[in-house]
């Protein structure tokens, strides 16, 4: 058994009331002054991305910087950002709850909650950037006058059912886990509000046999939703994978892009937990051990990235293959050697500093790194896509890909709805889950009473 | 015998005293045990004599079933319904079709694991939905002691005084089960 299963990350004087109070007690506050700053500046990112959505859906997809020979541009760089985003809470709720590690509890509504978020924000890039919007729903199979069928030969249409797929059970996962919690909620609250959280707790009383199939069902989502993940970033990465091109065909994709896809999470669950537990008070739940273990998370999957991109370096290399060769060395000396290098920097380079405990425990430099590792995974992305495109196998369609107003505006506009979605849900949920810090509380004994620690 | 619609119920916020009081009514003869708990307690499903969950089986089905109609799906879409090459391969190109049977056994799997979860716990929106006491959802424990005639309500009631513990209540409303939700 590990260190990480022995040792509680919480103090032994807290007591399940308190836990019910402390994570509460933000939902019956007034927003504070930080909070609504926050908020007001997700709303005005988010407007400026609607405007832009809006005058794209106007006059096309040409307002953007995309052209004949890098079809796929800042647009597909944040599907994939955002997609890659939203994999650290399936990981953290799923995967983590079949390792039986107990300090999943204090962090994992919050990163569940991120991950529908991201895959929301990462559901919008590929309907916007097809040219005809208002047929994004040819995408689906479904029976038509024309007698015709989406092709399952497609890696995109593979993308299609793998990334709906994880919406519907990342949103089933996170909303079953809440159920109790809503309950709680409801049996502490009065009027309107009881109302409204006793329809959404659908009536959970807590009784011993609810409990039997309500464990049973979130085992049986954990195992469900764990592959899922697993195949969902893998099945991203078959879009670039399976086509002929010099940068993208390649085995080591589906492995390279999930183990991106982790790190980039855990980067971005760091970002928004300093952010709560610091504007919510709640340093005595998720606390710096916490923060510490997922710092170590992202230290491996750092050092996996960097593995990564050493391998396809020397495997450009090893191959003899020419378009390879110089594939690889115009993204490192090449018109975008400046984003390789911010790549190596953010993703490789910095996190290194996790070597250290007193840099893992140092709130303010996770926080800064976690901002380096969010830009550095964009720009993994941004470099996979753009300069493996922009100079194809005619120097003749060589050009210099230059994202528009319009890119930028409707990329800092997925912000502004991802932070607007998570700022409500601190308000409105327990961002903690409750009934299963409960669960893992010691006791004054130093026993644990909680279910998922003694199987 | 008529089903039990009134109960005992003693309440405790000790998680190991409530495993204790489970072990204990089942060696004195209480069949039909029942419990509220705020969070699952290591051990209940054996204190309580609960009997497991169907709900693994029927996700199970449901995952065969999904990966069987993916594939088929995509195998009638593609060879039957609209032949049509794609890229010199055959029209039944199963390792093409992987990838979509996969998330389609998933997907099956998840929906009928939430749907058994509603029809096992008997889940509905309810505005007014209520339980005995408030700190049940909070950090109280109880042991819900089924009786239908006097005789049973005394003996539950004896054992639960024999066992020291917070409070004891008698209750003829199903207010625990949620079979008894009232819309």
């Amino acid at each position: 058994m590990s260190a990480v299963l022995q040792d509680s990350p919480l103090s032994t004087d807290i007591r399940a009331s308190h836990v019910t109070q402390d994570v509460l007690a933000p939902m019956d506050a007034r927003p504070g002054l930080l909070w609504i700053i926050a908020f007001g500046m997700a709303v005005m990112a988010f407007g400026l991305g609607a405007i832009s959505v809006t005058h794209q859906l106007t006059h096309g997809i040409g307002i953007l910087g995309i052209n004949n020979t890098v079809g796929w541009g800042v647009y597909i760089t944040d599907f994939v950002f955002w997609v890659g985003i939203g994999h650290a809470g399936t990981l953290i709720s799923a995967i983590l709850f079949l390792f039986r590690q107990k300090w999943r509890t204090a962090i994992n509504r919050s990163a569940e909650a991120m991950t529908i978020f991201a895959v929301a924000c990462a559901g919008l890039f590929p309907l916007l950037h097809i040219g005809r919007n208002w047929y994004a729903y040819w995408l689906i199979p479904y029976p038509n006058k024309r007698d015709l069928w989406v092709n399952f030969n497609s890696p995109l249409l593979w993308d299609v059912f793998a990334v709906s797929t994880y919406a519907t059970t990342s949103i089933i996962f996170w909303y079953v886990g809440l159920i109790p919690d809503l309950a709680t909620v409801r049996d502490r609250c009065k009027g309107i509000k009881r109302i409204i959280f006793s329809t959404l707790s659908l009536g959970w009383k807590g009784t011993g046999k609810s409990w039997v199939h309500y464990e049973r069902a979130y085992a049986q989502f954990a195992w469900l939703a764990t592959p899922l993940v697993l195949s969902v970033h893998s099945i991203v990465s078959f879009d670039f994978a399976v086509s002929n091109l010099p940068g993208w065909h390649t085995t080591i994709f589906p492995p390279y892009f999930v183990a991106g896809a982790v790190f980039s999470g855990f980067g971005m669950t760091i970002t928004l937990l300093v952010v709560a537990r610091t504007t919510m008070k709640l340093e005595h739940l998720i606390t710096i051990k916490h923060l510490e273990l997922c710092n170590k998370v992202i230290l491996a999957t750092s050092l996996i990235v960097g593995l990564a991109y050493i391998t396809e370096i020397f495997v450009a290399w090893y191959s003899h293959s020419y378009y390879e060769r110089f594939q690889f060395m115009d993204r490192a000396f090449g018109d975008y050697a400046w984003a390789f290098w911010t790549m190596m920097f953010c993703n490789c380079i910095f996190p290194q500093a996790f070597w250290f405990k007193s840099i893992r425990r140092n709130v303010f430099i996770m926080f800064v790194i976690s901002i380096f590792i969010n830009v550095g995974m964009w720009f993994e992305r941004f470099n996979i896509f753009i300069i493996s495109l922009h100079a194809d196998f005619l120097p003749t369609n060589w050009n210099y890909y230059v994202p528009t107003f319009f890119d930028w505006a409707t990329t800092i506009g997925s912000f502004g709805l991802f932070f607007i979605l998570f700022l409500l849900f601190c308000r409105v949920l327990p961002v903690i889950a409750v009934a299963e810090i409960k669960s893992v509380l010691p006791d004054p004994a130093g026993r644990f009473t909680g279910k998922k620690e003694q199987d | 015998m008529p089903k039990a619609t009134k109960f005992v119920a003693g309440f405790t916020i000790d998680p190991h005293k409530f495993l204790e009081l489970g072990d204990n009514a089942r060696h004195e003869g209480f069949k039909d045990l029942d419990c509220t708990m705020p969070y699952p307690v290591h051990g209940f499903e054996e204190a309580y004599g609960l009997k497991g969950s169907w709900i693994g089986l029927a996700a199970l089905g449901a995952l065969f079933t999904g990966w069987a109609g993916g594939f088929g799906m995509q195998a009638w879409m593609m060879s039957v319904s609209y032949p049509i090459m794609v890229g010199g391969k055959p029209h039944v190109a199963w390792p093409a079709f992987i990838p979509v049977t996969f998330e389609c056994g998933i997907l099956c799997a998840v929906i009928t694991t939430l749907l058994s979860l509603v029809l096992a716990s008997n889940l509905r929106p309810n505005p007014f939905a209520a339980v005995v006491k408030d700190r049940m959802t909070d950090d109280l424990f109880s042991i819900v002691i089924p009786y239908v005639n006097d005789e049973e309500k005394s003996k539950a009631e004896a054992f639960l005084k024999a066992q020291n513990i917070d409070e004891i209540e008698v209750h003829d409303l199903e207010l625990l089960d949620p079979r008894a939700i009232r819309f």
